[in-house]
């Protein structure tokens, strides 16, 4: 099934893996830059608690570098996809024995490998390097912490599989648009407002899910692992936070995530079958 | 190869066949090309040699040996005709070239005749 | 006598380039039939449409007894007018690729042309002339034992000593159960291994027919007769 995602990985590896060396790179050198200015003022305002400097530290590093990183990568993976459309590689790609689903689905798993990877590896790095610069034990500090949340692992569980599915929604929405685009316009110019389709989509999406939440008041809470209804979920103020999946709490609505997984089904079929019998490689 | 215009590939095949028999390129019993390498050689598809050898055969010329190969006739006979028929042949098409530069019929011999004793 | 081609009442629309009106054309297995036609006539698109690439307006299609779809995509090895390959791999990794893809991929077959046609394993696409990747490709497209052969153009834009390799391999590929398509403009250094011609002008078939036939009929060579029909 996955035959194809092997190559495609190869394909993008070198963009990826340059992406994510420099910003392990920059990572290095924004925290060296902030250790030792950050070392100057110290000096000279008389210190600061040991928390906060950690804290200061990494906010700057990783938000600048994470956000940028995986936005580049995220750019250049979609655009390798509309390129498959558009390019030359294409007489190739849809001449292989292969399905629209198995073509989409290998798109989409190297995309969420990619992602995940940039992520997983730029947090550790930052939080190891931020560790041996500050001689200060972040991980023990951050598994203490971690132990005495209720459910720890269920919420861990929780975060990981509501973003893993939040970005598949979002590429798919992408890989979506930018197909309805390639069948409808000819002109690869005019095809590149697929952009303005996908907000739109992602406004109404966005929009039915929050509607959903809210008339269906079903949602799980990970830290207890029970169910609340309406009146309790007013209470905890969730209400009002359903735009995405999890609430701050670490509140699930169930009609929410049911939504989500027909329109990740809905969203992958069509494109899968827009790519089989509708595509026109020119 | 480029062939000349008119005739189909394949007679003109038999045609380069039998002049390679004649001439004793190939000779008698002599196993011909595989219709693969002569397709090769020629430049052709192979069932045009195919063609051409199915040809040669109802004419006698060779015959197949099912899983050996085509081989050229061991007859004496028939490629005595065949050199005859071929000799024939060009005789008659250089008389159409003589006539056409002006020359009749009787005068063809003398001229020939010249043409040796020049030659020696 | 098998019909591995079918082609019924096909038509093909776009805004501004080649359409194709009317195409009725069957193909029988062990054939070698030649698209012949000036650039712009439909033969591209001709192709697309039996691929997979492009789909019909109207018409039907069936390859082995099936629409275009992943099934034929399995049993058509497809030689593009242009260079597909993904500019990252190598020899190998196309060799690897068409392996992995493909059931009928014949190694020792691959090993055997690349060794002919001078290509090495470890060269990669990026690197390449446009005579070596047309011979890559057309090396990776024989190498498969596929029940349909399509060559879109093998030798245009080609060397001529390039070109002679190509024909050879062409011809030593013949098989006798499968069938080869093969689209071009370049009517005199070809029409000597076509079964049978098509002339397609304007997206139209103009005249079709078995070529020694045709050569007989008109009394001429297939080269005489394009020239005759699009001159």
């Amino acid at each position: 099934m996955f035959k194809y995602a092997k190559y495609e990985l190869r394909g993008t590896m070198k963009f990826l893996m340059g992406a994510i060396i420099l910003a392990l790179g920059a990572s290095t050198g924004i925290q060296l830059f902030i250790r030792r200015e950050a070392g100057n003022t110290l000096r000279y305002l008389g210190g600061m608690p040991r928390e906060s400097e950690l804290i200061a530290f990494l906010v700057v590093a990783l938000v600048f570098v994470l956000i940028g990183s995986i936005i580049g990568g995220m750019v250049y993976l979609i655009s390798s996809y509309r390129r498959e459309l558009y390019e030359d590689r294409g007489y190739l790609t849809f001449s292989l024995p292969l399905s629209g689903g198995q073509l989409l689905g290998s798109k989409l798993i190297v995309a969420l490998f990619w992602g995940t990877v940039m992520g997983i590896s730029i947090i550790l790095y930052n939080l190891i390097l931020a560790q041996m610069l500050i001689g200060y034990n972040l991980f023990g500090e951050l598994w203490k912490i971690a132990a005495q949340i209720d459910n720890f692992g269920f919420l861990f569980a929780g975060s990981v599989i509501t973003s893993l599915m939040e970005s598949a929604v979002t590429l798919l929405l992408v890989y979506f648009a930018i197909t309805v685009s390639r069948v409808s316009i000819k002109s690869r110019k005019i095809g590149s407002l697929w952009f303005i389709l996908f907000i739109v989509l992602t406004s109404i999406v966005t929009y039915i899910q929050e509607f959903i939440a809210k008339q269906l008041p079903m949602y799980l809470d990970l830290s207890r692992m029970e169910m609340i209804g309406q009146k309790e979920a007013y209470i905890m103020g969730i209400e009002s936070q359903f735009g995405g999946t999890l609430s701050i709490q670490g509140v699930v609505s169930i009609p929410g995530l049911l939504f989500q997984i027909v329109l990740i089904a809905g969203a992958f079929i069509a494109t899968a079958y827009m790519l089989e019998r509708k595509i026109d490689i020119v | 190869m480029n062939f000349d215009s008119g005739l189909p590939i394949y007679i003109q095949i038999v045609e380069i066949i039998k002049t390679r028999i004649a001439t004793g390129i190939l000779k008698r019993g002599e196993k011909l090309p595989s219709v693969r390498d002569m397709a090769t050689e020629l430049k052709v598809n192979p069932n045009t040699i195919q063609r051409s050898y199915g040809e040669l055969e109802r004419e006698n010329v060779v015959f197949t040996q099912r899983g050996m190969g085509t081989f050229v006739t061991e007859e004496e006979s028939i490629l005595e005709e065949l050199k005859g028929n071929m000799a024939r042949e060009k005789i008659i098409s250089f008389m159409e070239d003589m006539e056409r530069l002006g020359y009749n019929r009787d005068e063809i011999p003398a001229i020939i005749k010249e043409t040796i004793l020049e030659g020696k | 006598m098998d019909n591995i081609v079918e082609i019924k009442g096909l038509n093909k629309r776009y805004d501004r380039k080649e359409a194709l009106r009317n195409i009725d054309l069957s193909i029988e297995k062990g054939k070698v039939v030649g698209i012949l036609g000036p650039n712009g006539s439909g033969k591209t698109t001709l192709i697309k449409l039996l691929m997979g690439l492009l789909h019909p307006n109207t018409g039907e299609i069936r390859i082995d007894g099936q629409s275009p779809g992943v099934h034929t995509k399995s049993v058509i090895s497809y030689l593009p007018d242009r260079n597909p390959l993904y500019s990252w791999m190598s020899v190998k990794d196309a060799i690897q690729m068409f392996q992995e893809f493909y059931q009928d991929f014949d190694e020792k077959k691959a090993e055997g042309l690349l060794q002919f046609m001078k290509l090495d394993r470890t060269m990669k696409v990026s690197n390449m002339s446009k005579g070596m990747k047309e011979k890559l490709n057309l090396a990776l497209v024989l190498s498969r034992r596929a029940k349909v052969y399509i060559l879109d153009e093998p030798i245009a834009g080609v060397d001529p000593v390039a070109r002679d390799q190509i024909l050879d391999a062409i011809i030593d590929n013949y098989k006798e159960d499968s069938a080869m398509i093969i689209t071009t403009h370049l009517v005199r250094d070809m029409e000597n291994i076509f079964d049978q011609v098509v002339f397609l002008g304007d997206g139209e078939i103009i005249l079709s027919g078995e070529a020694e036939r045709l050569r007989e009929d008109r009394n001429m060579q297939i080269d005489g007769l394009y020239k005759e029909i699009f001159g």
